[in-house]
């Protein structure tokens, strides 16, 4: 399901500490770039008016009036005082909507306990942690699929009976942060296409440079969340989780799967003391910006929204913020690299809102006319909306950008159910998750051996619930 | 009874008249003030430590040992830290919470005391039984249903929800106050009854007035436990108005977080207000304490 | 009603007793009335709600609610891992033993002929009030290995250095980062237990250690016969908190670790049974074990001492 990938790019947002502005614009329609998905055309194409007819079917309606409350994550974005400039725009066009907004740091807790009632403002921050057949229970439809997928991605995971419960406000690509010139200097001339070729590089690194290699920055907990997100890239096939994992009944892990191949790389990194820092549970995510910027770390994995910030970070402390490079994860399928792209958090408006048409069209408004994901430099909801810069490395690597494929009617949160159940939960960083132990049966020096056994027990768990709910 | 202080000493024992007995004592004396200065030691390291390092600036705290003095003092981590964390209003609203708690802790406090030491009702008895077992509940594990609670007096969002929490589920207090009760003889409240006074005269006449050492004591440590609570401010006053001091410290450093040196300065700038009190009041609670127990 | 018949016999003293009940009663009433509704509306209600909630299976929206009887108390008892994390309450229960121990050696010599006993008192009861959220960054800081090219070595390390000794990945090692989440915890609290002492200490009449001097005794008889029988409910409460403590560990590890490199407690799976897996019916029914836990031991520790006395 891809309410994993929603979930990796909320958790980050949420948890954590984005913050920045990621340099929007487009360098238009290029070969990686999303126009061409599997899920995204599938209604055809009628994409090129998308950004400015955004909202102009609630245009007219501007009779609306009363207060409207938005909850969303971005504490940073309500400080710095930009949601009140978006609502400037937003007032341009519903002068008598009057919108306020709270913001949490800990939003995706703090929701979902206050949506035990019926008091969770009127705007939301659609919560990721909601199954996908209990969005109507609690949000407002914005229309059907079949009208407004051909204008927004991601969608079908936010669709129950042909109604939609969520639209995007902006979404990532999957791959690997590095500093240009660390890898560089390390001797690197071309970048990895394998994970063996990938681990080789950080060893030149190490070799060749005072850089730490690889910063797993582990402390955070949400940071190794960041590789499950290369999962379904190293793939290369769009509906590998929502589909073949389920159907196919493979296992998670074996040799050469996506899971091991992301995995196995992460617990080799892991496992070589002189290829990471020190000591990983007194990391510091502020504390790597500036650090990497400075060339003094050379990679980490973590989603496209981070260039933004790691390249700010390099403006302050007066690094290039061109050294900040993005590449995909080096898994290679058949000579080709996938990567793939995924919403943010995604935006819905309470049912039991007393304004809720005002509510409504804030969010159509927010999703397409704000501007937001530009500002953010996230990849647009709006198909046909040009692909931020911070991807152009993609297309010098010949990347192939996807979106996830819709998972089939009768597999709908399938994956949830059994991620849950079973507690393997891919997505999620609870303290016994098995990329923890991984890390920690790596960081402790135990050898391949742990890891396949971690594998073992990781499969049988997933298997055993997964035959158990699809019988 | 005031004379005692915190002088007051239980030192008895030997009379060191002989030689040996002398230098037993001596070292008995250098042991003493060993261990405590060990353990000053212990407590005050850690703190040095956040000192110097907001001091510093950026370039100097990631390079220097964490025992180096800063080379020039860089004021102005704590003016980011005093301004970007919001420490005003933090304060503001966590004065007005500690005040309205405090004032509700000891009223309601005192009251279930005098009623459950005094007068051994049946009643009495089972409300004693029930604080007591609501002691071993498990308080974070309870929050969800304790917040749809709170949800449904449409309290989650105001201060009142975390001040009901802190008058309505303290033990610890009732548990004071009742301790400094037993050590108050009943023969002033009693005779006073046979005097004609009724029971609200007497609770404000005399019983309060003796608790108040008490008082001291409890007001230091609800105050601490409100001016550090982090978990319920958090839950139950999300937004950003409501900020009290740890919620604006956590969001200031948390998620959006500034450098270690300017965390560092949050750090310090967020003990002080305690320290402050706790240096005011420190004479107070401690000389409380011994006279509320000599009475008599 | 006996008291109103008495009344009407018209003897004065009956009828002040008669007048009394009913103002006691009264009293008992309005001054109880506010705590009561209190407790019973934000801790029992809540708890009742929450052993209702351990038979059904529910997500943390309150939505798909199904009854599954004991289904979840199974799942408790019959998978392992949910009671592993009580491992690492053995840490805790160490850690809080030797903190009452030192609390009350350090409350004894406080409470002799000592200079700037309040100065130390202040000192040692000053970590009580620092911020959590602060603590967890102090240590977070204090137990660093540097790497030299983010960051240097911390406090500890610093010190460790200064003896010429190795770095240690402190928090990254297994097994010793629960010692050093012990440490925090006893660095935090042993101020609170230090003041009780001393209050209770220092509540033992002064006649009663001149007697005691007079009679002869010795420092460890005044402390066995005179300190220990008057601080013993003090001690008792002390040690009821500690077990409760240790097992329902929550707020260091959770902010410090996360609970991970093996330092997970119980509440803190059950936080993470709530919200990362989305049974709340389950981490209900933990909370439930968690709670019967906790009164077996307070009955069990209540025993012990009624069979001292």
């Amino acid at each position: 399901m891809n309410t994993k990938f929603k979930k990796a790019a909320a958790m980050i947002a949420a948890l954590a500490m984005t913050g920045t502005v990621f340099t929007a614009c487009s360098s238009g329609n290029d070969d990686g770039a999303a126009s061409d998905d599997t899920t995204a055309s599938a209604a055809g194409d009628t994409t090129s008016a998308a950004a400015d007819d955004g909202a102009g079917d609630t245009g007219s309606a501007s009779g609306l009036s009363g207060t409207i409350k938005v909850l969303h994550h971005r504490t940073d974005r309500d400080q710095d005082g930009t949601m009140t400039k978006l609502t400037e725009g937003f007032n341009a066009i519903y002068p008598d909507v009057k919108v306020e907004y709270q913001s949490f740091t800990n939003y995706a807790d703090d929701i979902a306990t206050m949506m035990q009632s019926d008091s969770y403002g009127d705007v939301v921050m659609t919560p990721q942690a909601l199954k996908q057949s209990d969005l109507p229970n609690f949000f407002a439809s914005f229309g059907s699929y079949d009208e407004l997928s051909p204008k927004y991605y991601w969608l079908e995971n936010y669709s129950v009976d042909g109604q939609v419960y969520a639209l995007p406000t902006g979404g990532t690509a999957s791959g690997i942060l590095y500093n240009k010139k660390v890898w560089a200097d390390a001797g690197i001339t071309e970048l990895p296409k394998t994970t063996a070729e990938f681990i080789e590089c950080l060893g030149k690194i190490r070799d060749n440079t005072e850089a730490i290699p690889y910063y797993t920055n582990y402390n955070a907990g949400w940071t190794i969340v960041q590789w499950q997100s290369l999962v379904v890239g190293a793939s290369g096939d769009p509906s590998y989780i929502n589909q073949r994992l389920l159907t196919d009944k493979e296992d998670l892990f074996s040799a050469g799967s996506p899971y091991d191949a992301v995995y196995g790389t992460m617990f080799d990194i892991y496992a070589d003391p002189t290829l990471h820092e020190e000591d990983p549970m007194t990391t510091d995510w502020e504390g790597c910006k500036p650090a990497m910027a400075q060339g003094k770390i050379g990679t980490m994995v973590m989603g496209s929204w981070a260039i933004s910030q790691f390249q700010e970070a390099a403006t302050q402390v007066g690094a290039d913020p061109a050294d900040i490079g993005y590449m995909p994860f080096p898994n290679s399928i058949d000579g080709k690299i996938y990567s793939v792209s995924s919403n943010d958090y995604m935006m819905s408006a309470n049912k039991n809102s007393a304004n809720l048409d005002a509510a409504k069209a804030y969010v159509e408004w927010f999703c397409s006319d704000s501007g937001f994901a530009q500002n953010e430099g996230e990849i647009s909801g709006l198909k046909g909306a040009p692909m931020p810069e911070t991807l152009s490395s993609f297309d010098e690597l010949g990347v192939e950008l996807f979106v996830e494929a819709p998972t089939p009617e009768n597999l709908i949160g399938k994956f949830d159910d059994i991620a849950k159940t079973s507690e393997v939960d891919p997505w999620g960083d609870a303290s016994t998750n098995f990329k923890f132990r991984m890390a920690e049966a790596a960081f402790d020096g135990k050898g391949r051996e742990e890891y396949d056994n971690i594998c073992a027990d990781v499969n049988s768990r997933w298997n055993a619930t997964r035959d158990e709910i699809l019988g | 009874m005031d004379g005692f202080g915190a002088n007051f000493s239980y030192d008895v024992g030997d009379d060191g008249s002989s030689k040996g007995a002398r230098f037993k004592r001596g070292l008995f004396t250098f042991l003493k003030y060993a261990v405590l200065v060990i353990a000053c030691l212990i407590v005050f390291v850690p703190l040095i430590v956040v000192f110097l390092g907001s001091l510093k600036n950026n370039t100097e705290f990631l390079s220097s040992n964490v025992f180096a003095l800063p080379t020039a003092f860089e004021w102005s981590n704590y003016k980011t830290a005093f301004i970007d964390g919001k420490v005003l209003l933090g304060l503001k609203n966590t004065a007005i919470i500690i005040l309205i708690s405090c004032t509700g802790t000891i009223i309601t406090g005192t009251m279930t005391a005098y009623v459950l030491q005094r007068f051994k009702t049946l009643f009495g008895k089972v409300l004693k039984a029930a604080f007591l077992l609501a002691t071993l509940f498990p308080a974070i594990s309870m929050q969800v249903t304790v917040y749809r609670i709170m949800n449904g007096f449409h309290l989650v969002g105001t201060m009142a929800a975390p001040i009901i929490l802190y008058v309505g589920t303290d033990i610890i207090s009732i548990y004071i106050f009742m301790q400094f009760l037993d050590n108050i003889s009943t023969s002033l409240d009693e005779s006073a009854i046979m005097d004609g006074a009724n029971y609200f005269t007497v609770y404000f006449r005399i019983i309060l007035p003796l608790l108040k050492p008490a008082i001291a004591t409890v007001l230091i440590i609800k105050v601490i436990g409100i001016y550090n609570d982090f978990y319920t401010p958090q839950l139950y006053m999300p937004s950003d108005e409501l900020s009290v001091v740890s919620t604006s410290l956590y969001r200031f450093m948390g998620p959006y977080g500034a450098k270690w040196e300017i965390i560092f300065a949050g750090i310090v700038i967020c003990i002080i207000p305690t320290l402050v009190i706790f240096i005011s009041l420190q004479k107070q609670i401690y000389a409380g304490l011994v006279n509320g127990s000599v009475k008599e | 009603m006996a008291k109103k018949l008495s009344m009407s016999n018209g003897i004065e003293q009956n009828n002040k007793l008669g007048r009394s009940y009913w103002n006691k009663m009264l009293t008992v009433f309005l001054f109880l009335l506010i705590p009561t509704v209190l407790l019973v509306i934000f801790t029992y209600i809540p708890a009742a709600n929450m052993i209702g909630y351990s038979f059904e299976e529910r997500d943390q929206f309150g939505v798909n609610v199904t009854f599954v009887g004991l289904k979840n108390y199974k799942t408790v008892f019959t998978t392992p891992e949910y009671f592993a994390a009580f491992k690492n309450s053995l840490y805790y229960l160490a850690g809080s033993f030797i903190q009452l121990a030192l609390a009350l050696f350090l409350a004894t010599i406080l409470c002799s002929k000592i200079r700037f006993s309040n100065f130390f008192k202040g000192v040692l009861f000053f970590p009580y009030m620092i911020n959590t959220v602060a603590v967890a960054l102090i240590f977070r800081r204090f137990f660093q290995k540097g790497d030299g090219v983010t960051n240097t070595d911390g406090t500890l390390n610093s010190i460790i250095a200064l003896f010429g000794g190795e770095p240690i990945k402190f928090l990254s090692t297994e097994g010793l980062v629960n010692i050093c989440l012990v440490f925090v915890s006893i660095w935090r609290y042993i101020g609170f237990d230090l003041v009780m002492f001393i209050g209770a200490i220092q509540s033992v009449s002064p006649d009663i250690y001149e007697a005691a001097e007079l009679d002869g005794a010795n420092r460890f008889q005044v402390f066995k016969y005179i300190i220990a029988p008057s601080i013993r409910p003090i001690i008792l409460l002390q040690m009821i908190l500690a077990v409760k403590g240790a097992i329902s560990v929550y707020e260091i590890p959770f902010i410090i670790t996360g609970g991970r490199i093996g330092s997970s407690t119980f509440v803190i799976q059950t936080t993470e049974t709530a919200f990362k897996f989305q049974k709340v019916g389950l981490a209900s029914a933990m909370a439930v074990v968690l709670f019967l836990i906790i009164v077996v031991v307070t009955i069990i520790q209540k025993l012990v001492f009624k069979e001292e006395k």
